[in-house]
């Protein structure tokens, strides 16, 4: 299959230009046994916490409760998740406070089909794993969904704007033996079902995209001779079987691979190339970043790069120098749109790392980010001092963001209001 | 008699970290060809404080903590195949390398997995002790300056200390 897949794409090659500029060439689906039905609704994607309003988070200030906030992109804020203005947001009272118990089982939260999801991956000493609903506003808080105590679930939750889908495996701790499933949660009707069950001990899959009316669930496999290699297999939701037709195997030792929406990438690291197919509009597209080699050559940059959409025509993408002296990341921006590389240097001053956006469904020329970390110093409830993290949300222009032009537009917020300071 | 017991011990202990874990948890501790050790990898944190920046040590075992279990969570860090060990019961965060140092490399801390991705991403890991927790986007792996309750878990330079993981059946 890989060397099919391979051909085709050589096949693509030739007829797409190299660092195409000219937009989306049509597949040919019989090779790509890409689905005309996918443009239909209800189609599979990752869900996540953000709405056109704002963003969702889960903030954990001790270890006795956690509080929900929400970035209001209007007023370019970030506030507890309660209307009422006395409010200390310390209290089960408090719409936003979640309490938790000696096992700090942190949810998870979504905002999906109009609502907010919390869900508790595995069982702690006060719960069972769970998912709970809420308004938008975070009234009505409730349990839907109690699942089985020897069940963990995976947060790489995925819908159809119906249910929600996810991995759940089943562990049998007398036998150490485990066994793998497909759920789909019906939140209107408080119930699960189990999709798919895989052989018992089968290695760990999870869902790495969606692709129409199939989750892409990724796994890793061994051969006789021990060489692992990954494999990702379509799973249709609606008939609840694998089509073995599109299975994909890839060495991931010569290529990189991730899944972006409805969107696969392949990075193959010799021919210094990203080769990205949309399962819906059934386009490809093979961008180059071997210009990155050609201009920085100075530089010694390892070719097996790390890629990252980090916006609609935003491809990040990280090379480490192979230099054993320099022991630095290299950031760069590539603009599909108009094929432009650029230096990308914003960072975090903690932990020297690139600046993390947030945002996926958000305003066409901004994007929100969390820009830093500070650190401040607090007393516990033991009365020992501890470092405290407060993170540093901003909006940035995304012209600004491409040129790497730190030109912040700040989000205040209530649950940490020394960020800024 | 005495080789070919030794031998045998060695397998079975390298059976019980090979191929890929099937099963969602790990419980890590220092490996040992015979015996095995009192310690757990293990969350550390005083009451009152958020689990973002927690130290990780090595603590007395506990059964059940879950302080000492993670979750074996495979992914892709930019497309490269890797593996993130997130805290079970809390998997948004997950084991990470922080930028300020502790005993002789960086501290090994608990973060937000959507935050720090880069430090927190894990080579695939290899049926060998000394190949279960390296990190993919440096040269380090986990270690512990020694066997004992409350010994510092750090990031080490050239690669981790020697582990075995518990809750991997063999294939």
């Amino acid at each position: 299959m890989y060397k099919r897949l391979k051909k085709v794409f050589l096949l693509l090659s030739m007829i797409i230009l190299f660092c195409s500029c000219d937009g989306s060439k049509s597949l040919d689906p019989l090779h790509h046994n890409i689905s005309s039905e996918l443009s239909a609704t209800r189609s599979l994607r990752q869900c996540s916490s953000e709405i056109p309003e704002g963003f969702y988070s889960i903030e954990l200030l001790n270890d006795q409760y956690a509080n929900i906030a929400f970035i209001d992109y209007s007023e370019k804020k970030q506030i507890f998740l309660c209307s009422r203005p006395e409010c200390m947001h310390d209290t089960e009272s408090c719409l936003s406070v979640i309490p938790l118990d000696e096992d700090i089982a942190v949810p998870a939260i979504f905002s999906e089909m109009d609502h907010l999801f919390f869900l508790q991956t595995g069982t702690s000493c006060s719960a069972l794993p769970h998912l709970d609903i809420a308004e938008l506003n975070g009234q009505d808080r409730r349990t839907i969904i109690e699942f089985p105590n020897n069940f963990v679930l995976s947060t790489d939750l995925y819908t159809d704007g119906q249910s929600l889908y996810l991995i759940a495996e089943e562990i049998d701790t007398e036998y150490s033996t485990s066994r793998k499933n497909i759920l789909q949660i019906d939140p209107i009707a408080e119930k699960y079902d189990i999709l798919y069950t895989y052989l018992q001990n089968a290695t760990t899959p999870y869902i790495a995209g969606g692709a129409g009316r199939e989750l892409v669930v990724s796994s890793y496999q061994i051969d006789p001779s021990g060489k692992m290699f990954l494999c990702y297999d379509f799973f249709n939701v609606d008939t609840c079987s694998f089509d073995s037709k599109k299975k994909i195997i890839l060495d991931f030792e010569t290529s990189g691979s991730f899944w972006e929406g409805n969107c696969y990438y392949e990075i193959h690291y010799k021919e210094d190339e990203i080769r990205a197919v949309n399962y819906q509009t059934q386009e490809a597209h093979i961008y180059s970043y071997s210009e990155i080699f050609h201009q920085f050559g100075d530089l010694m940059l390892d070719h097996n790069v790390a890629v990252f959409v980090e916006d609609q025509d935003l491809i990040r993408i990280e090379a480490v120098s192979t230099n054993p002296k320099d022991n630095t990341f290299y950031e760069f921006i590539f603009n599909t749109q108009t094929q432009e590389f650029n230096i990308f240097d914003l960072k975090k001053e903690f932990k020297d790392d690139v600046i993390t956006v947030l945002s996926k469904n958000k305003d066409e020329d901004f994007l929100l980010v969390c820009k830093d970390w500070k650190e401040s110093q607090t007393i516990g409830g033991n009365g020992i001092a501890f470092i405290v993290f407060s993170p540093q949300f901003a909006f940035i222009k995304k012209s600004d963001y491409i040129k790497s032009i730190d030109n912040y537009i700040p989000v205040t917020s209530e649950i940490y209001p020394n960020s800024w300071n | 008699m005495k080789k070919r017991l030794m031998s045998v011990v060695l397998c079975m202990m390298l059976a019980l970290t090979m191929a890929l874990p099937a099963f969602a948890e790990w419980t890590l501790e220092p490996a040992y060809v015979m015996g095995k050790s009192n310690n757990h990898l293990n969350i550390y944190g005083n009451t009152g404080t958020p689990l973002s920046g927690r130290p990780l040590t090595l603590w007395t075992a506990k059964q059940g903590s879950f302080d000492q279990a993670f979750t074996v969570n495979y992914t892709t860090y930019g497309g490269k195949s890797c593996m993130y060990l997130t805290r079970s019961q809390s998997g948004i965060y997950a084991i990470n390398r922080a930028s300020y140092s502790a005993a002789s490399g960086k501290a090994a801390i608990m973060w937000l997995l959507s935050d720090g991705q880069k430090d927190s991403a894990f080579k695939m890991p290899r049926p060998d002790e000394l190949q279960l927790v390296n990190l993919l986007n440096y040269d380090e792996g986990l270690a512990y300056t020694g066997d004992y309750s409350g010994a510092t878990v750090y990031f080490a330079p050239g690669g981790s200390s020697a582990w075995l993981a518990s809750g991997t059946p063999t294939l």
